[in-house]
């Protein structure tokens, strides 16, 4: 055996190991059997250089390795000699028999190299089986044993290709199969689809059509008298059903408390003239006229509908029918009162007549509180159809509320009503305070203190049973004040402060131009405290300023100084003087790492990362190294800790009053 | 060779000392057969085997998978290549298999009409050879790990059989009942061997890391613990000397009786005198042992000098049992090697191993080139074509 010749398979076995491809170089791999076709001891030579490289923690070596270990196998006796004596080895590093050794990452290396290996030992098997036992037994090992299934391996090269080929292209005939019928059954059916859109249409327009109708039919005002008439139905209470209808000229006069409910009574607009927004609606004479109209009218009203009146029974109220038959200029109002006969309830006439009284008690307090500055100040304020618990307008599903949503048409009527709307919080000042401040108060869930509220304070007392000594009695014997306050009187409220969001970006100027989006609270992990800095990055506070130019002039400082130390110098001025120099760090620290490592490991490292798949880089994800962060053992403890703090304040605050939970 | 034959002829030796080199060449010389091998009957590894006493000819096997088969070893094809068929096997389909894996299966030390088979399902079974029945089937209350009958013994018909409770229950196949039990062990007893020179005497290795000599007849206490130390350890008294420091799971006599050999999982393989219970410290060095069931291991018989068979890992380790060196390695089980078995009369081994398979190991004696020539000879060009190419290097002329 020559020296160089081995020096030169050495070459030749790392060159075709750690190229990194999927094939071998087919002129390396000629020289080597070339050398190998000499003497059997260059093969057991290059077997042994082959089986180092074998053993090496990278799919990709191994597999240059298993690839020229095939090539020498198919040729040489003496190689498949070495190879088979030592077959549980070589299983174990390429078909990973030994379930304790899995294959090396990168994977699709080693998942390739599994594949090879496999068919190549098929392949060995067929060709070399009967003459190497250990052979036969290692393809029987992997058959019966490691459930292997050979033949499927060698039909996955060509049969199997054609056979998903196949497949895919059934599978794609079926889908477009599919989306023809979806569409023809779309075709067919769309007249039917269409029928069911119209039914539903038209069912939803028997069912719903009104409320759309009234708000654009109320909205534009009829003539220059700004009359309008409006349909005003009571309260729905117990069932009876008072619709009133009063049409006037031009007057409306609103209920004190209640904005959105404007009653105007023609009647009293001309009785009285009666400027708008002085509260009372209905008032002594009026009431009397009001009453008096009603008997010139001669409306029996049990009946419901009468001449002028418009009232549609099924209690839809279409606002133009309504003025079209009273006639717009007409000075005539009507009062219709609808009973509904299954109640069986009093006729209507003393009703009417009883009105105002009846309707009396209805009043706000609000409304008892209007100031009024008529001509003749109204002696009762009394009566508000919609001023009842029932119609309450923050009820949406209130008339009132109902008509509250029409006041914004309805405020173009003209000065009076205006100055009416203008007047009413003057009247519910009081009212409107109380509403402000409920809004501002805090609301906490019911507890013990609330139970107990505006009772008398009491201090809890221990009771000590008399002590049965004959001699020995304690000092504090019944009755003992303790000296703290009752608990159940307590409340914990805990103030954490509220979460206020991130808005605020680093803006620290980048080196390409941009500037740092990142959100931080208080610190940026690249560029310190978060400051006020303007468009351009630059910190608006004069002092920031200053210190982050003191900053970067340091660190310019700092890299000039470290330029002189040029690594091979310094190497050179070590290896004479014999002095350690200490580390040489390039600019980037990274960088830095990288330049000492591979001096330590010396040229090989070099040659090696030249086409081999790099592990270490591969292993070092963004997922790696947040993980490395997130699961860090110190930060998940202090997150739990956090956490725990958390969930014991909630305890707290929930049942820290109740003495089962109050030792937790 | 040539030499002891012509010495022979002379009459100027002895020829026992011919057979004993003969002997000895042979079994120094094992190698994987190349032409013999064992039909594959097992699914899963094969727990244990034993060659008949009689003729040394039929190999019994019992598996994992439960199933126990009897192959015949005898070649009588006429060729060296041939494959040892199954006679019978006691099949997954038969009706009285074993439940679960067979962990010992023992020939009936006088005949092959008879031979006896333990299990996990805590069974042993008594098994008619000819019909393939279970004459009796005895239950304990573990799993059995192994058993054993004595080859000496003429007073007595008693099965010795390790399980899973410290107990070592004796079977009597006379009486068809366990006759007594032998208190001693304080964990599951691994492993039970019969002194081929005494027949009262036996040995049990125990999960206790001791191995026990009892004298049957003594139901009282055992005869003596072994200990690796003799008694020289400072701590040492004898409720705690131990053989081993791990578990003993396997025992086996030298074929005289003279000397016991325990392996251990603390991967110690340790020789023993059985008259003084004394350890010879002999150093046989680390023999990897990770099993958890009992091991078969075996020495060979007529050679000088004798040579331990062991299972090491997935290979079988050689030593020499007195001197503890390494002689050799038979590497061919592609798993665990759980048993082997030596055939004193042809100097052959047949090894079971978790992979399933029954390896046969023959002396390599070279005459396996002067066949393969023969044969090349004979047979027709085409099979000639491939076993040249199969035996010689093919380099391709682009090599050049």
């Amino acid at each position: 055996m020559d020296l160089t010749v081995c020096q030169q398979l050495e070459k030749l076995v790392e060159e075709l190991t750690t190229s990194g491809q999927h094939q071998l170089d087919k002129a390396t791999v000629k020289t080597l059997k070339k050398i190998c076709k000499t003497s059997d001891d260059y093969v057991k030579h290059t077997y042994h250089l082959l089986n180092m490289q074998l053993q090496k923690d990278h799919a990709e070596i191994r597999l240059s390795a298993f690839q020229t270990m095939d090539e020498l196998f198919q040729r040489s006796h003496a190689f498949r000699e070495l190879l088979i004596a030592e077959f549980q080895e070589f299983l174990e590093l390429t078909v990973e028999s030994n379930y304790d050794f899995p294959l090396p990452p990168p994977k699709a290396a080693a998942d390739k190299l599994k594949k090879q290996t496999l068919q190549a030992i098929q392949r060995w098997h067929e060709q070399f089986g009967q003459a190497y036992k250990k052979l036969t037994l290692g393809y029987n090992f992997l058959r019966y044993n490691r459930k292997i299934d050979f033949s499927n391996i060698a039909a996955s090269s060509n049969v199997e290709r054609t056979r998903q080929e196949q497949e895919a292209a059934r599978i794609q005939a079926i889908k477009l199969q599919r989306a023809k019928n979806a569409l023809k059954e779309m075709e067919e059916t769309k007249p039917e689809i269409d029928e069911c859109l119209t039914q539903a249409e038209s069912c939803f327009q028997l069912l719903v059509p009104r409320n759309d109708a009234m708000d654009s039919k109320i909205t534009p005002p009829r003539n220059g008298n700004q009359d309008t008439s409006n349909t005003l139905p009571t309260t729905s209470h117990g069932g009876r059903q008072i619709r009133k209808q009063l049409d006037g000229d031009d007057l409306s006069c609103d209920s004190v408390s209640c904005k959105s409910h404007i009653v105007r009574t023609k009647e009293q607009a001309r009785a009285r003239q009666l400027p708008a927004g002085e509260g009372s609606l209905v008032s002594g004479d009026g009431k009397k006229e009001c009453i008096n109209n009603g008997g010139d009218s001669n409306t029996p009203p049990g009946d419901g509908q009468e001449g002028d009146s418009d009232e549609e029974s099924d209690g839809d109220v279409d606002e133009e029918d309504v003025v079209r038959h009273h006639g717009l200029g007409s000075h005539k109002y009507n009062i219709s009162i609808e009973f509904n006969p299954v109640l069986g309830l009093e006729p209507a006439k003393p009703k009417t007549k009883t009105k105002p009284s009846a309707t009396k008690p209805r009043t706000v307090p609000a409304a008892s509180t209007a100031t009024t500055s008529g001509t003749k100040p109204p002696t009762k304020k009394s009566w508000h159809p919609f001023l009842s618990e029932d119609n309450n307008p923050s009820d949406p599903t209130s008339y009132s509320a109902a008509l509250s949503t029409l006041q914004p048409s309805q405020e173009n009527r003209g000065e009076k009503r205006k100055v009416s709307f203008d007047a009413q919080p003057s009247t519910s000042g009081t009212s409107s305070s109380k509403t402000d401040l409920l809004s501002k108060a805090p609301v906490v869930p019911f507890g013990m203190d609330l139970y107990t509220w505006g009772e008398k304070a009491k201090k809890p007392t221990i009771v000590r049973d008399q002590s049965l000594h004959r001699f020995w009695r304690p000092s504090d014997e019944g009755e003992i004040e303790v000296n703290r306050v009752d608990p159940s009187r307590e409340r914990t409220i805990t103030f954490a402060g509220e979460f206020e969001p991130v808005k605020w970006t680093c803006k620290a100027p980048l080196s390409n131009g941009k500037l740092c989006p990142r959100m931080d609270r208080y610190k940026c992990p690249f560029h310190g405290p978060i400051i006020p800095r303007d468009e351009t990055g630059k910190p608006s506070n004069p002092a920031d300023a200053e210190r982050e130019e003191r900053r970067r002039r340091e660190q310019q400082l700092e890299e000039v100084s470290e330029d002189w130390r040029d690594p091979e110098l310094q190497q050179d001025i070590e290896a004479a003087t014999g002095i350690a120099l200490g580390n040489v760090r390039g600019r980037g620290k990274g960088k830095g790492k990288g330049k000492g490592k591979g001096k330590g490991k010396g040229k090989g490292k070099g040659k090696k990362s030249t086409n081999l798949t790099d592990l270490k880089k591969v292993k070092n994800t963004t997922r790696r190294r947040l993980e490395r962060k997130v699961f860090n053992s110190g930060s998940v403890k202090r997150v739990a800790a956090e956490m725990n703090k958390l969930d014991q304040r909630r305890y707290n605050d929930k049942f820290g009053n109740q003495f089962n939970y109050a030792l937790n | 060779m040539l030499n002891f034959l012509s010495c022979r002829e002379n009459g100027t030796l002895d020829p026992v000392a011919l057979v004993r080199a003969e002997t000895t060449r042979r079994t120094f010389s094992l190698e994987l057969s190349k032409e013999q091998d064992v039909k594959r009957i097992h699914a899963s590894g094969v727990n244990s085997l034993d060659l008949d006493p009689v003729e040394a000819r039929y190999l019994l096997s019992g598996g994992a998978d439960g199933v126990i088969a009897i192959y015949d070893t005898h070649n009588l094809s006429g060729t060296p290549s041939s494959t040892a068929e199954a006679v019978c096997t006691v099949g997954r389909s038969h009706r009285h298999v074993h439940k679960y894996s067979v962990e010992t299966v023992r020939w009936y030390p006088h005949d092959t009409g008879l031979f006896t088979s333990s299990s996990m399902d805590k069974t042993l079974k008594v098994w008619d050879t000819n019909v393939l029945l279970p004459a009796e089937v005895f239950q304990f209350e573990g799993t059995v790990y192994s058993h054993a009958m004595s080859p000496v013994a003429k007073k007595h018909c008693l099965i010795a059989v390790a399980t899973m409770t410290s107990i070592v229950t004796l079977c009597d196949l006379k009486s068809g009942s366990s006759t007594h039990i032998l208190k001693g062990h304080r964990a599951a007893v691994k492993c039970a061997r019969w002194s081929p020179r005494n027949p009262y005497l036996l040995a049990t290795g125990s999960q206790d890391n001791k191995v026990l000599l009892w004298d049957v007849r003594s139901a009282k206490s055992s005869l003596m613990s072994l200990d690796q130390h003799n008694g020289e350890l400072a701590t040492s008294t004898a409720a705690v000397n131990t053989a081993h420091n791990g578990h003993v799971n396997g025992l086996c006599f030298t074929p005289e009786g003279l000397h016991l050999l325990s392996f251990g999982t603390d991967h110690r393989l340790r020789l023993w005198d059985t008259a003084t219970g004394r350890n010879t410290l002999v150093n046989y060095g680390k023999i990897s042992n990770e099993s958890k069931k009992s091991v078969q291991f075996t020495v060979s018989r007529g050679s000088s000098p004798d040579v331990v068979f062991v299972p090491d890992d997935s290979s079988i380790a050689m030593f020499d049992v007195f001197g503890g060196t390494s002689l050799h390695r038979l590497v061919g089980h592609y798993n665990y090697v759980q048993c082997c078995v030596f055939n004193p009369n042809t100097q052959e081994l047949y090894s079971g191993g978790s992979d399933s398979n029954i390896l046969v190991w023959v002396p390599d004696l070279g005459r396996g080139e002067d066949y393969e020539e023969a044969k090349k000879q004979k047979a027709e060009p085409s099979q000639r074509t491939q076993n040249v190419q199969a035996y010689q290097d093919t380099w391709s002329s682009d090599e050049d």
